[in-house]
C-alpha cells in the first residue's frame, strides 16, 4: 500500500483524510481514536486498515467524547495522540474538550475536526472555528490534501511546543479531495510512556482550574506570537492596492481566481488561523485600500479583523460577509469568490455559463433511498403496520428517530420519524412526548448509535418509567459511514483484541421488562411482536436484527455462494402497487406487463414475498462479481 | 498551463468514482497536477453522484459552474441535470441509459423519454455525444463496464491532455486481473464509437 510503503520524496494521489494519516505517521503518532462520521470517516478507516502493519494503537471508540478522552489521557502520559471526528462530533466531545485546553498535555495531541459546509451528510453546518475561540485552542486549517499532511505534522510539533491540544480543521472539500501529496520520512513511535502524577495540572478542581485558566491565557499569548511568525501563514504580495485574506479551501479558490484579473491582488492565507496573527494582518493591510475576507460559514475572521483594525488608524476598507459581498450560508465555490473579488475590484464579469433558465425537460429528483433488501425497510414496514393497528381511533403515534441509514425512514412511504435532534436523541426525546401527550411513542435507534448516545437516555426512560417502545435496528455494523465495527458487532478475526458487548444483555441488565429479539426478514412475525410491544405499558424494547444486506452479500460472494434473486410473475400482476407504494423497494420497476424486479438491483433478501404472493426466489441469476471499473 | 475541468455524473453504483480514479491516475502518470472531488456518505444511497476531475494549475477540486470542459454522464437525465456546469464550448457525453427513480415508478413524478432528453441536450450546444454505452459494454463482455466505454468516448474527443495508452495502463492497474480484457475491450469500443460519432457530426 502506497500510504505506508510509498517512496520518500515522491508524490502520491491521496484523499485529504488519507493525507492526515500519512502526516500522523510522519509525526510518529502513538495513539489514534475515532467514532466514524462523514466527512471525517476515512481517517479512522485508513488507520484501521494499516494498524497491523504499523506501530501505533488505533481504536474505534464508542463516541467522540470517549475517543477524545482516550487521546487526551495518552497525550497526558507523554504520547503523541490524534482524535478525529466530524464537526457535530465535537459537540459530543465538548465537555472533555474544554477541559483539555485547561489541563494541556505532556506529549502532543491533535484533534482533527471535519466541518461540512452545505451539509452534504450532516444535520447542521456549524463552524468549528468558533470552538477554537470558545476553548482557546490553537487551530490549523489546510486548504489541500498536501497541506493536510504537512499541517498534521506541524500540529503535533505545535502541540508539543505549547503543551496543549491543537485543532486541525478540515472541511468536506478537503477531506474528500484527492490530490498530489509529497511523502516525507515515517517516524516510528518511541514506545510506552510513564504517566507522572501532577494533580494541580490534570485535575481541574475549582481551585486548580483557577490557576489553569491563567496558564491557558499565557499559552494562547505564546501561540499568538508563533502564529504571527509562522511560515504556515503565507503572504503573496502584489503591486495592486487590493488584497484578500482567506483560510481553508476558500484560500485555494482565492489563489485560483485572483490570477484571472488584470489588476494584481495580494493574498494572505491564514493556515495557522487561531490565534489570529494580529501583527501580520495589520502589516498586510497597511499597504492596501481594500481587503476582501474570504472564509466559508461564519464571519469569524472578518469580525476579528474589523475589531483588530478599529482605532488603529489603518485606512483599509474591509469587504466580506458583513458587507454582503459573500454569503454566510453553504460552501463557497471558485465562481462565488471570483464574483465577490470582481465587485471589490469594480470589474464587470462575462458569464460564460449557458442560460438554462428555461428548462426543456424536468428531471425528477433522486433522493437517497434505503438499498434494495435493506432490513430497515422490513422493520419500518412492520412497525408502521403494527402502529396503525394499535392506534385505531387514537391520534397517530409520535415517532422519534436517530442518525444512520435508517434516518431514511423519515421519507415516504414510512414517514416514521417525526423528531430528531442528534445522535442518541431518539431515546432521550421519548420522555418528553410520553409525558406531554397521550400519544403512543415509538423510537428508532441503530446499533452503533445505541452504544454511542443511547445508553444514558435508556437509563433515563427506565428510571422515570416512561411509557414508550424502543426499536433497536441492529444490522451489526455502522453502515452509513462505511461499515465500521462497533461494540455490538465484532467481525471474524477481530475477537482476539476486541470483545463484543451484547445489546440484549445490556438492555436486560438495565431492567427492561419487555424485551424481544426479532428477525425483520420475517415481516409477519415482526409485526406481531411490535403490536405486543406497543400495547405494553411501560418501556418495551424490540431488537430488530438482520445484517446489512451489502455486508451480507459481500460475505456470500467471498464464500462463493450464489445470491438468489427475486422475480414477480409479471403476467399475473394486477398492479395493486403495494410493493412500490407501501414497501418501496427500489428494485421494482414498471415493465410492459406489470411490475417487475430489476435483477441488477435486487439483493435477494426475499422479504418481498411476504408483501406480494406473486414473488418468488429463483436461482439462475447470481449477482455477477463487480467487473467493470 | 490550461486547466481541464471534468464533471462525471450518474447514479450511485454506476462506477463513477472509479472512472475518476482511472483518469486521475493517468493524469498523475503523465506528470500533470490533478485534483479529484469525491462524494462519500449518505449521497451514495441511490442518489445522484458527481465527481470532479481537474487537471492543470489548480489547488482545489470543485469545478465552477459554467466551466466544465467535459460533462460525462453515465445516465441520460443526469447529463441534463448537470447543465449548470456547461458553457458553449463544453463537451457533453452521455450514456443513453435511463435509471428510473422510485418516485416515478410510484406515479408521483414523470421521467422524460430518451428522445425528449436528447433534444434538450442538443439544445444546449454543438458538442453533444449520446451513446448506448450499456449496450457496447454488454457486447464487450459485461454491462458493468459501461463506465469504461464512456471513458473511451471521452478520449475520442481529444479534449484530455492525456495519451490513450496512459489511460489504458491506468485501467489495467485499477481493475481485477479477470476483468482486464473486458474493460480494455469496452474502452476500445467506446473510443471507436466516439471517433465515428465525431466524424459523423463533423465536430
Amino acid at each position: 500500500m502506497d500510504l505506508i510503503n510509498g517512496v520518500v520524496g515522491k508524490e502520491y494521489l491521496l484523499l485529504g483524510n488519507e493525507a492526515v494519516v500519512r502526516g500522523a505517521l510522519e509525526a510518529g503518532m502513538d495513539i489514534a481514536t475515532q467514532y466514524p462520521g462523514t466527512p471525517s470517516s476515512e481517517i479512522g478507516d485508513t488507520l484501521w486498515k494499516i494498524k497491523e502493519d504499523c506501530d501505533f494503537y488505533y481504536e474505534y471508540s464508542t463516541n467522540e467524547k470517549v475517543s477524545l478522552e482516550v487521546a487526551a489521557a495518552a497525550a497526558s502520559a507523554g504520547a503523541r495522540s490524534l482524535a478525529a471526528m466530524k464537526h457535530v462530533g465535537l459537540n459530543v466531545a465538548s465537555d472533555s474538550f474544554m477541559s483539555t485546553a485547561y489541563t494541556g498535555v505532556r506529549g502532543a495531541m491533535v484533534i482533527v475536526v471535519a466541518d461540512d459546509p452545505s451539509m452534504h451528510s450532516s444535520q447542521n453546518e456549524q463552524d468549528t472555528r468558533i470552538y477554537s475561540r470558545l476553548a482557546d485552542m490553537p487551530m490549523l486549517e489546510p486548504a489541500t490534501p498536501n497541506e493536510a499532511k504537512e499541517m498534521t505534522k506541524e500540529a503535533f510539533e505545535l502541540s508539543e511546543e505549547l503543551g496543549m491540544p491543537v485543532i486541525l480543521r478540515l472541511t468536506t472539500r478537503i477531506s474528500h479531495t484527492r490530490g498530489p501529496v509529497s511523502f516525507g520520512e515515517i517516524k516510528v513511535p518511541e514506545g510506552k510512556k510513564e504517566f507522572i502524577s501532577n494533580p494541580t495540572k490534570f485535575v481541574p478542581t475549582p481551585g486548580n482550574a483557577y490557576h489553569l485558566h491563567r496558564e491557558l491565557k499565557e499559552r494562547i499569548a505564546q501561540a499568538k506570537k508563533l502564529s504571527n511568525s509562522s511560515e504556515l501563514n503565507r503572504v503573496e504580495s502584489a503591486k495592486g492596492r487590493v488584497g484578500i485574506i482567506s483560510s481553508s479551501v476558500a484560500a485555494a479558490y482565492a489563489r485560483e481566481v485572483k490570477e484571472e484579473f488584470e489588476q494584481e491582488v495580494s493574498l494572505l492565507t491564514l493556515a495557522f488561523s487561531y490565534p489570529l496573527p494580529d501583527d501580520l494582518i495589520k502589516d498586510f493591510v497597511s499597504d492596501l485600500d481594500k481587503v476582501l475576507i474570504v472564509e466559508e460559514l461564519e464571519p469569524v475572521m472578518e469580525k476579528e479583523i474589523r475589531s483588530l483594525l478599529y482605532g488603529t488608524g489603518i485606512e483599509v476598507e474591509v469587504f466580506g460577509k458583513l458587507s454582503a459581498h459573500l454569503p454566510e450560508l453553504y460552501e463557497y465555490t471558485p465562481k462565488l469568490v471570483r464574483e465577490a473579488l470582481a465587485e471589490v475590484l469594480g470589474v464587470e464579469l462575462e458569464d460564460s455559463a449557458l442560460s438554462t433558465a428555461e428548462s426543456e425537460v424536468e428531471i425528477p429528483p433522486r433522493p437517497p433511498v434505503m438499498c434494495a433488501g435493506c432490513p430497515h425497510r422490513h422493520s419500518y414496514y412492520a412497525v408502521v403496520k403494527a402502529a396503525h393497528a394499535c392506534t385505531k381511533g387514537e391520534p397517530d403515534p409520535v415517532y422519534t428517530g436517530d442518525i444512520g441509514c435508517y434516518t431514511l425512514g423519515a421519507a415516504p412511504p414510512f414517514m416514521a420519524i417525526d423528531y430528531l435532534l442528534s445522535m442518541g436523541s431518539s431515546i432521550g426525546t421519548t420522555g418528553g412526548f410520553a409525558e406531554a401527550t397521550e400519544q403512543k411513542v415509538i423510537s428508532f435507534i441503530g446499533d452503533s448509535t445505541f452504544f454511542h448516545g443511547g445508553l444514558p437516555a435508556l437509563v433515563n426512560v427506565i428510571h422515570n418509567q416512561h411509557d414508550i417502545t424502543l426499536v433497536i435496528l441492529d444490522n451489526s455494523t455502522t453502515a452509513m459511514t462505511g461499515h465500521q465495527p462497533h461494540p455490538g458487532a465484532v467481525k471474524d478475526g477481530e475477537g482476539a483484541s476486541l470483545r463484543e458487548v451484547s445489546i440484549e444483555d445490556t438492555v436486560r441488565g438495565m431492567g427492561v421488562e419487555f424485551l424481544e429479539v426479532v428477525d425483520p426478514q420475517n415481516i409477519e412475525e415482526t409485526e406481531e411482536i411490535f403490536k405486543e410491544a406497543i400495547e405494553f405499558e411501560g418501556v418495551s424494547v424490540v431488537i430488530s436484527r438482520a445484517p446489512c444486506i451489502l455486508v451480507e452479500n459481500r460475505f456470500k460472494m467471498e464464500r462463493g455462494e450464489e445470491i438468489v434473486k427475486c422475480k414477480i410473475k409479471e403476467e399475473d400482476c394486477v398492479e395493486c402497487d403495494v410493493c412500490v407504494q407501501k414497501y418501496a423497494c427500489p428494485a421494482f420497476y414498471r415493465g410492459p406487463d406489470g411490475l417487475a424486479i430489476d435483477q441488477a438491483l435486487c439483493n435477494g433478501c426475499g422479504a418481498c414475498q411476504q408483501v406480494c404472493p406473486l414473488i418468488d426466489l429463483f436461482g439462475e441469476g447470481a449477482i455477477e462479481e463487480e467487473g467493470g471499473a | 498551463m490550461e486547466t481541464t475541468n471534468i464533471v462525471i455524473t450518474g447514479v450511485g453504483g454506476q462506477g463513477i468514482i472509479l472512472v475518476s480514479h482511472i483518469l486521475a491516475d493517468a493524469a498523475k502518470a503523465s506528470d500533470l497536477s490533478v485534483y479529484v472531488g469525491e462524494v462519500h456518505g449518505m449521497a451514495q444511497r441511490g442518489g445522484v453522484v458527481h465527481t470532479y476531475v481537474r487537471i492543470g494549475d489548480i489547488y482545489s477540486s470543485l469545478v465552477p459552474e459554467g466551466e466544465a470542459d467535459i460533462v460525462l454522464s453515465l445516465e441520460m437525465g443526469e447529463a441534463y441535470r448537470a447543465r449548470n456546469y456547461l458553457n458553449s464550448e463544453s463537451w457533453v457525453i452521455t450514456n443513453q441509459r435511463r435509471i428510473i427513480p422510485l418516485s416515478v415508478v410510484k406515479g408521483e413524478a414523470d421521467y422524460p423519454e430518451a428522445e425528449e432528453i436528447e433534444k434538450a441536450l442538443d439544445g444546449l450546444g454543438e458538442r453533444t455525444l449520446s451513446v448506448d454505452a450499456t449496450k457496447l459494454a454488454r457486447e464487450s463482455g459485461s454491462e458493468i463496464a459501461e463506465n469504461v466505454v464512456m471513458l473511451g468516448i471521452m478520449v475520442a474527443t481529444g479534449a484530455l491532455p492525456i495519451e490513450e495508452e496512459t489511460i489504458k495502463e491506468a485501467i489495467v492497474d485499477r481493475v481485477k486481473e479477470e476483468w482486464k480484457e473486458v474493460n480494455l475491450k469496452a474502452f476500445a469500443a467506446g473510443l471507436q464509437k466516439g471517433q465515428d460519432l465525431i466524424a459523423e457530426l463533423e465536430l
